[in-house]
């Protein structure tokens, strides 16, 4: 009965937990969305034998090997759920074992804590805990492969330092682990006392050669408890707090796994061991659930996961998917990365002009153009994406290349980022070396493969009309690029190709956001060059807003507003004014009249661009309808 | 009886055997039958066909580019035996034994190689043979390179490496990360001394310098030092002092442009550690760089132009698509310590080009140049080609090597045979560095890429390899003491 009542108590925590991360985080947003903050990138996995012989030129690089090759599977979420599905019952399994070790009973609830960490730490999205997971799973394998070896063979010394020389190149500093169990187990065993201690020795003697021809802080800073990289950097100031628990709470579960098989400990009666399996299998498992259930709300990082979200629709190429999600789930708050790819995906979409205003926005959101150094990664990568996108190819070439001149691991989105650069810039040879390099990587090696193809034989591939629109709106006139200004860019751009669709939106909503109505309206009267039947809703406010606001308004500009629109703004104007003359001869009727009249009037004028230029100019970021 | 264990190891045993035999045949040396000579041309990769080798070159593995199931090459040497290899892949790897003593019975000689390939259909075509040339002069054995990413923007993963011409042997000499991921540059030596060299290095966190090494031993310098060089004697060092600015551009295919805004020379005493202006050279409100001593040590080259603008803060600054630099010179007494009068060896008036990057032979007869239409930073120019002037009858002409990218970064060695540059011909983004040989006349042989183990090497190796320098040997210094070096305050 208890074993059948545990067995039902562990699939349901374990399902629940499979589907959370499958259906909730999303394994593949944390894979696409290349970086959301911080500016860490995930490694990219390649077949191939220089990355292969890579691994082991720094201790524990084949726990890196490992991690990296297991990150490939988050490209599929069922995939991705399922390997940390597999990591979180193995550490299950050994700290249940470990528990059972020490005490002589189980104690499931304290058994879970590994996998519910784990589950945490990717809730949060956004920082390199999948990887610190994948790091400490790493090393717990290799450790307790190398324990079982250990107990198995403990007569032959040549164990001891054949064993610390795989641990140490397997998982780096797990070797230091391994030469202290060593050196316990030689005091433990007095019947083979000297060998083992001679063995002890030895391996001692090769950690500090081992480490004198190593960069010793790098091992210690960084692979003594993960396992990992040694040029890897990962702490972060603002993640200190989480990173710190993870790493100790694993390297506890894995050492005291080690150990677990040198200490027996026997306490209680039969009958008292089968109560306590009973109880804490009953109670572990549910209690472990609630208490996941609650720390992943608690924990859930609403923000991050809408960065991740559009970031990851963006560079899948599901435009629309972002405009409906947004829409959906109205977010509380809005940072420039995410208005950025809203915005990015409401010209993708054609729907700039038509909404663009109807989202809450920031002064930066079009073009990123002074972040923090903070920052400064996303910021990159995402204004490459857009010059890409616009037709600046040197200038987006720029950007991507400081980003692969950066970074110490060459990500695929940005080798994919370069290629299609040299694709639209025409140079097919330059196009080659890039895609060949993506050939070996797991996940975008299809791709690439379809891409060298069509340079080959001239077969076309998915993505390709979208690259010869780029190559066709692409800027043709030399011009030295000194200063990033958007406006500028989209003026060229304009100039030279009027019917520059994404370069019009970009201009006229680069005006508007700074409230350049003056500017902005001179574009509006080309909007028929760009393909518009119709002035969209943003830009024909703007357009009326202008012609109200100078007297001297050109009638066409009037008639090319619709009909609705200068209904709406001759409404808005009289429900702004019914507003203040209600607030008139007060004492501060100015300041209140400018507090109250926003959420009066949010309601029915929220999404128009009247709103924003009258009490929106500063982008307060939060959602407003 | 015999035991079923002994039948194990037989049966092991007659397998390994017929596998070797296998194995043997399949792979074995001789010219495969019933060849169907064609009039095509084959095509490799790296191309090395009808170039002239160095005889103490590593063995030029190359790619064969047309397809087949199975590959085999003939080289006929005119002394000693013939080289048969045949592989299943296109990829042809030479044995260095045998291609270091068919290089060594073959000094001045010509190797007649022939490919055939097997097609699909079974039979073997054999391509139009070509010829490789053995020159009778050896080459540098070794020579140091600059590794970086395609652009170089932030400096942070730079790197000096350094290849064993007559292996594959590759170490790298320095890198950024060991001292905080700093930029590393101009590596200098003095005449192809691999243990006299100044090395620039940059560094946000322990500051600009240079190290100059003396064998095992490195000093940093507290002095920024562009494009240096040393003067014979080994007693100071050349540089230039300047302000160097980059740019982009919006649509050419060369994005990145890059001039001084203003630029004069100078030299380090490296008895007394002082820094001396030169005298005013070429008068005032003119740029000079590129420092290049002849080999005696009694001439220094230099390229100067005027300065076109008036403000030193635009940037890029007026007309500086019309900066022209011309080849100057003047005379030095190493023993006085006495300079000449400067005098213009070849004008930018005369050419239409601008001159840039002058490097003399070690035996003092010839310049070798760069030229390109404007700009001080010939690797960002496509028209830049390399040039090469006789100093006693002052004739320049264009070399054969050139290609319709930018070639830059030459250097000359020890035997002034030998020159080595950077080249972007292969797709005009990736550097590589390309060799080729110079005779008495100065004229060029047509150029190979440094041989690689993996004949496919160049087709995935996303860095640039530029400024190449010949060295008549490893250096010896760690990188680690260099790094450590470099971060001394």
């Amino acid at each position: 009965m208890k074993n059948i009542l545990r067995s039902i108590n562990i699939c349901f925590f374990w399902t629940a937990y499979f589907l959370y991360i499958a259906v909730v985080i999303r394994p593949d947003f944390l894979y696409y969305a290349l970086i959301t903050d911080g500016g860490y990138v995930y490694p990219p996995f390649l077949i191939d034998y220089d990355f292969f012989t890579n691994a082991f030129h720094y201790p524990g690089g084949l726990a890196w090997y490992l991690s990296s090759f297991l990150f490939q599977t988050y490209a599929n979420p069922w995939q991705g759920a399922l390997t940390v599905l597999a990591a979180s019952i193995c550490s299950f399994a050994l700290s249940r074992a470990m528990i059972r070790r020490f005490f002589g009973f189980t104690l499931d609830l304290f058994a879970y804590a590994p996998a519910v960490i784990a589950i945490i730490v990717m809730n949060r999205y956004g920082d390199p805990f999948p990887l610190l997971v994948n790091y400490n799973l790493s090393l717990a394998f290799s450790l307790m492969s190398i324990n079982w070896l250990v107990e198995r063979y403990s007569r032959h010394w040549i164990v001891f330092p054949l064993s610390f020389g795989i641990v140490y190149f397997c998982t780096g500093g797990g070797a230091v682990l391994f030469t202290i169990l060593v050196i316990l187990f030689a005091f433990q065993n007095k019947r083979e006392g000297l060998l083992t201690t001679a063995a002890a020795v030895i391996s001692l003697f090769t950690a500090i050669l081992l480490y004198r021809y190593c960069d010793l802080r790098a091992v210690l800073q960084y692979a003594l408890v993960s396992g990992g990289y040694p040029e890897r950097r990962l702490m972060t100031d603002r993640t200190v707090f989480i990173d710190i628990p993870v790493i100790i709470a694993s390297s506890i579960m894995v050492f005291c796994a080690l150990l677990a098989p040198y200490f027996r400990f026997s306490r209680g009666s039969k009958k008292e061991k089968v109560i306590f399996n009973f109880l804490s299998g009953l109670i572990g498992a549910g209690a472990a659930f609630f208490i996941t259930a609650a720390l992943l709300t608690t924990t859930r990082d609403e923000g991050r996961h809408i960065k991740v979200t559009f970031e990851y629709l963006d560079r899948v190429g599901k435009p629309g998917d972002v405009v409906a999600f947004v829409d959906k789930i109205k977010p509380a708050h809005f940072d420039r990365f995410a208005l950025f790819d809203l915005n990015r995906a409401l010209s993708h979409q054609g729907l700039l002009g038509e909404k663009m205003f109807a989202y809450p926005q920031n002064p930066e959101a079009l073009s990123l153009e002074n972040p923090s150094l903070k920052f400064f990664v996303p910021a990159l990568m995402r204004k490459a994406e857009l010059y890409y996108e616009l037709g600046y190819l040197n200038l987006s070439k720029a950007s991507v290349s400081e980003l692969f001149e950066g970074s110490r691991i060459e990500h695929p989105a940005v080798i994919e980022l370069l290629g299609k650069n040299a694709l639209a810039h025409g140079r097919p040879a330059i196009a080659t070396m890039w895609y060949r390099r993506l050939t070996h990587d797991l996940i975008y090696g299809r791709k690439a493969r379809e891409v060298l193809r069509f340079l080959n034989d001239g077969k076309p591939f998915p993505g390709l009309d979208a690259i010869e629109s780029v190559r066709k709106n692409a800027i043709k006139s030399d011009t030295v690029l000194t200063v990033l200004d958007i406006n500028k860019f989209c003026t060229s751009l304009l100039e030279e190709n009027p019917g520059n669709r994404m370069a019009f939106d970009y201009l006229i909503g680069s005006f508007l956001i700074s409230g350049n109505i003056q500017e902005a309206a001179r574009y509006l009267q080309r909007f028929r060059e760009v393909g518009y039947e119709q002035l969209p809703t943003n830009w024909a406010e703007a357009l009326m807003l202008y012609c109200a606001l100078n007297s001297a308004t050109d009638s066409q500009l009037s008639s090319t507003v619709p009909r609705n629109i200068q209904a709406s703004f001759v409404r808005f104007m009289s429900a702004c004014h019914t507003i203040k003359q209600r607030y008139e001869g007060m004492d501060r009727g100015g300041e209140r009249y400018a507090r109250e009249a926003p959420s009066i009037l949010r309601e029915e004028f929220g999404a128009t661009y009247f709103f924003y230029y009258f009490f929106h100019m500063s982008g307060a970021s939060r959602w407003y309808r | 009886m015999v035991s079923l264990k002994k039948v194990f190891i037989y049966c092991i045993v007659a397998t390994c055997l017929v596998i070797a035999v296998l194995v043997v045949t399949d792979y074995n040396t001789s010219q495969p039958h019933d060849c169907h000579p064609t009039s095509d041309t084959i095509t490799i990769d790296p191309d090395y066909r009808e170039t002239t080798l160095p005889p103490n070159l590593a063995p030029p593995n190359f790619t064969i580019a047309q397809e087949g199931k199975r590959f085999a090459v003939n080289i006929r040497p005119p002394h000693g035996p013939e080289l048969h290899l045949r592989s299943r892949s296109p990829d042809i790897i030479i044995p260095c034994s045998a291609w270091r003593k068919m290089l060594g019975m073959n000094r001045g000689e010509s190797l007649a190689v022939t490919i055939s390939i097997k097609q699909a259909t079974g039979g073997w075509n054999s391509y139009r043979p070509f010829s490789i040339y053995v020159a009778a002069e050896p080459i540098d054995p070794w020579c140091a390179f600059r590794v970086i990413k395609p652009i170089y923007v932030r400096g942070e993963d730079m790197g000096i490496w350094q290849r064993d011409l007559e292996s594959y042997r590759t170490l790298e000499m320095v890198h950024g990360r060991t001292f905080g991921y700093g930029c590393v540059n101009c590596h200098t030596f003095l005449n192809q001394n691999p243990n006299r060299m100044i090395l620039s290095t940059r560094s946000r966190k322990y500051n600009n310098a240079a190290l100059v090494t003396d064998q095992d031993n490195a000093i940093k310098l507290g002095v920024k030092f562009g494009y240096p060089v040393w003067h014979p004697g080994g007693k100071f060092i050349t540089y230039v002092d300047f302000d160097v600015f980059e740019f982009l551009h919006s649509a050419r295919n060369e994005y990145l442009d890059v001039f001084d805004m203003r630029s004069c020379l100078a030299h380090y005493d490296l008895s007394t550690g002082t820094v001396n202006k030169m005298p005013d050279l070429m008068g005032p409100r003119v740029l000079e760089t590129y420092p290049a001593w002849s080999p005696d040590g009694k001439m220094l080259y230099f390229c100067s132009a005027p300065m076109l603008w008036d403000s030193l803060n635009a940037i890029p600054p007026e007309n500086y698509n019309k900066v022209r630099y011309s080849l100057c010179s003047i005379a030095y007494d190493p023993v006085r310590k006495t300079w000449g009068t400067a005098d213009t060896v070849l004008s930018a008036q005369k050419t239409g080009m601008s001159i840039l990057q002058p490097r003399v032979s070690p035996d003092g007869r010839f310049i070798l140049f760069c030229m390109c239409d404007y700009s001080v930073f010939p690797t960002y120019q496509k028209s830049s080609d390399l040039y090469i002037i006789d100093l006693s009858t002052k004739i320049y002409k264009s070399l054969a090597c050139n290609s319709n990218e930018a070639e830059s970064w030459h250097s000359w060695s020890s035997n002034s045979h030998w020159i080595t540059f950077s080249s972007k011909r292969d797709n005009g983004e990736f550097t590589r560095t390309y060799i080729s040989y110079i005779d008495s006349q100065g004229n060029a042989r047509k150029p190979f890429l440094i041989p690689q183990k993996n004949p496919a090497f160049y087709t995935t190796f996303l860095r640039v390899m530029n400024v190449p320098e010949f060295i008549t040997g490893p250096v010896r210094i760690s990188k680690r003491k260099l790094g450590a070096t470099a971060m001394l305050h």
